[in-house]
This record gives structure tokens, sequence and C-alpha cells, in this order.
């Protein structure tokens, strides 16, 4: 009675491979509002910071948050660099830094765009090239400033040597 | 300097409503004209960050710098161990810009109607050290009896527009330096030119020699 024929078995039927292999799941990591840390961050995954931080933070081809808790004394080199908490340090950005209303930026920015909302506070040098159009700047591959060059040179040199340890 | 600061007390004047206006700025104007070909430009800027400077500073190869010197003053809290700081000290530890540093423009904006005139002769001393010839400066010096309790922000809509946005209704006694007193102000500066303003300002461009 329970038994089913082969013929009524119902088809199960199996996705293609493609479909069944799992899409990457873009990794962000957190330092934690209790977190204090301090020397360099290495690393390729993005980064949200909420804790303090001392030293640097190199995430050459990541997005780089220091949320509004983060407290960072530290030069920073990423893909992108958004504040909305505090910062007394250089930052270099492939791309683009972004400073919102709450944000603190005491330190050089460099980057190929920089915005600024209405509130944000700032004391430093904006190092801009001109359009966002262009092809932004390799680090060390256009004549700088020695404080510039020192900063990226700096930053660059470690990101080097953790990218082949 | 600093007890400069601490010991002004605004006065209370009955006043209109804060000043938010935007103005024609003939002597911006001739400051954007007035860069010579480079291929970047330095700025420094003594008033405060906004979104529209930066933004507009960003159309060009520029570094700029922001200063926000007047809340810098106001906020600066010292010590010495040894005996009071002089003012050179301080202003070299304030703006510690690098040794090889030669800005194209100054934008004092009307910083000066807020220093007394020895506090800004220093501060603009201490400026001409990174100037070289040709370094043009703006500024907004009052002629009213009075001038807000704290400097204007001054935001770039183009080349000769400014939007100029009063945070505070309360007045304090304005310093109403004149032309011939320029000079001496602006060390190393003379004026290249000035215009009077509907609102009560002068504004000067100057240019180092």
């Amino acid at each position: 009675m329970w038994k089913k024929s082969e013929e009524e078995r119902p088809e199960i039927s199996v996705p293609p491979a493609s479909i069944r292999t799992p899409q990457p799941v873009k990794e962000q990591a957190l330092i934690g509002p209790s977190l204090i840390v301090r020397g360099d961050i290495t690393g390729e995954e993005d980064l949200v910071i909420q804790g303090q931080v001392e030293g640097k933070v190199i995430l050459r081809n990541n997005n780089i948050t220091i949320g509004r808790n983060g407290r960072i004394r530290a030069d920073v080199l990423g893909k992108t660099i958004t504040v909305e908490g505090s910062v007394q340090g250089n930052l270099v950005a492939e791309e683009k830094i972004v400073v919102r209303q709450a944000g603190e930026v005491k330190g050089n920015m460099q980057a190929p765009r920089v915005n600024l909302e209405d509130g944000a506070k700032f004391k430093g040098s904006i190092d801009m090239d001109g359009t966002a159009a262009e092809k932004p700047r390799v680090a060390g591959g256009e004549k700088e400033d020695k404080a510039a060059a020192a900063v990226q040179g700096d930053l660059m040199g470690k990101a080097g040597q953790s990218a082949k340890s | 300097m600093i007890q400069w600061f601490r010991n002004r007390k605004p006065e209370l004047q009955p006043v209109p409503q804060p000043i938010e206006q935007a103005q024609k700025s003939l002597a911006f104007n001739a400051l954007c004209h007035q860069f010579p070909a480079r291929e970047k430009y330095r700025v420094l800027d003594l008033g405060p960050a906004t979104a529209r400077n930066v933004e507009f500073f960003g159309r060009i190869r520029c570094r700029l710098h922001i200063e926000d010197l007047f809340n810098t003053l106001v906020s600066f809290d010292y010590f010495s161990a040894s005996g009071r700081a002089s003012n050179d000290a301080v202003l070299s530890y304030l703006m510690p810009f690098p040794r090889n540093t030669r800005f194209d423009a100054v934008l004092a904006w009307d910083l000066p109607n807020y220093l007394d005139r020895d506090i800004l002769r220093q501060v603009m001393q201490h400026i001409a050290r990174y100037c070289g010839k040709g370094t043009v400066l703006f500024a907004w010096v009052s002629t009213n009896r009075y001038v807000p309790e704290t400097p204007l922000r001054f935001e770039i809509m183009d080349e000769e527009t400014l939007q100029c946005t009063g945070e505070t209704a309360v007045l304090r006694a304005a310093p109403n330096y004149d032309a011939p007193e320029m000079p001496r102000l602006f060390p190393g500066f003379r004026i290249c030119n000035s215009f009077a303003l509907r609102n009560g300002y002068r504004e000067y461009l100057l240019i180092f020699e």
C-alpha cells in the first residue's frame, strides 16, 4: 500500500552546480567600543572601528570606517575611509575619504575625492587631485611632498611586508 | 594672546537677525584669477572647514590647509612649566607648517576683526614665513562700529560669490582697521585691491612682495 513504484517517486530536481556554489561573503571586521588596540593593523577585509586604536591601520584594498565611538591616533591607509568618530593622524585613500557630520579629523588627508559634510570638524591639509574622473593616484607613483610621501611610503612599506608574509 | 581671548566680554546690543547673505566678491574673484600657472596650488584657509569650500578647491589640483584659527586660539589650553610661552612659540605650535611650505593664497576671511593689532601682526608675521612673492591674501575688515561676536562662516559658491552666515546675533566692538594700517598689520604684504561693500565691510586683496 505504501510502496510506491519507481515511476511514482517524485523527482528531486538538483540545481546545477553553479547555482549551488555559495556566494562569497564580504568579510568585515569590528573593533568594538571597549577594545583598545596599540600597534599596526593590516589585512584584507573591511574594518569598522568603534574602539580606540593607536598605531597604523593599513588595509589598502578595503573600506575602513571609524564609527561614532571610534577614537584613533593612527595613520590610516585604505580604499575608502569614512570618519564618524575622532581621528588624530593622516588618512590616505585610494578612492575616497568621507568625513561625516559627527566626524573630527586632525591630520592630513590625501585621496582623489574628499567629501566633508557640513558640521564635520577638520584641521590639517587636504591633498586633492582636481577631478574625481582622474585615475586614483597609486601611492608613490607621483611626486609628493616629503610629509605626504613619508606617510604613504611608510604605510605602503608595511603593507608590502604584510602582503609578502 | 590667550588672556586677550578669555577676558573679552560680549556687548549685548539689541540686534537684528544674524547675517545670512550671498555676497558678490570682486576681491575673491580677483584672487581666483591671480594664481600663477602652476601644477599644484597651496591654499591656507584660516576659517573652519566647510563642505562647499573643500568642494570648490577640489576642482583644481590643490593642497588646502584648513586652520580654523579663531576656534583654535579660543580653545587652546596651554601651560608652561617654565612660565608663559611666547606668542611666537604658541603660533609655531598651533600652525606647524612644513619648512618648505609656500602658500599661493591665504584666506583670512573676517578674522582680522577678532584680533587686536599686536596679535594680528604676530599671526601674520608667522604666516608670512610661508609666503612667497605673489602670494595673495583675502580679508574682510569691518568699517561698522560692531561685528558679530564670532567670525562669519564663509562658503564659496563660485569664483565671485560668497555665502556669509553669522553664528550669533550678539555683537562686539569692531577694531576698524583702515587702509593705511594694513601694511603694518600684514607685514610683507601690500594692498592690491580694495572694495567697499554695502554690508559695512571692506574687502582687501593683498599681495606679498
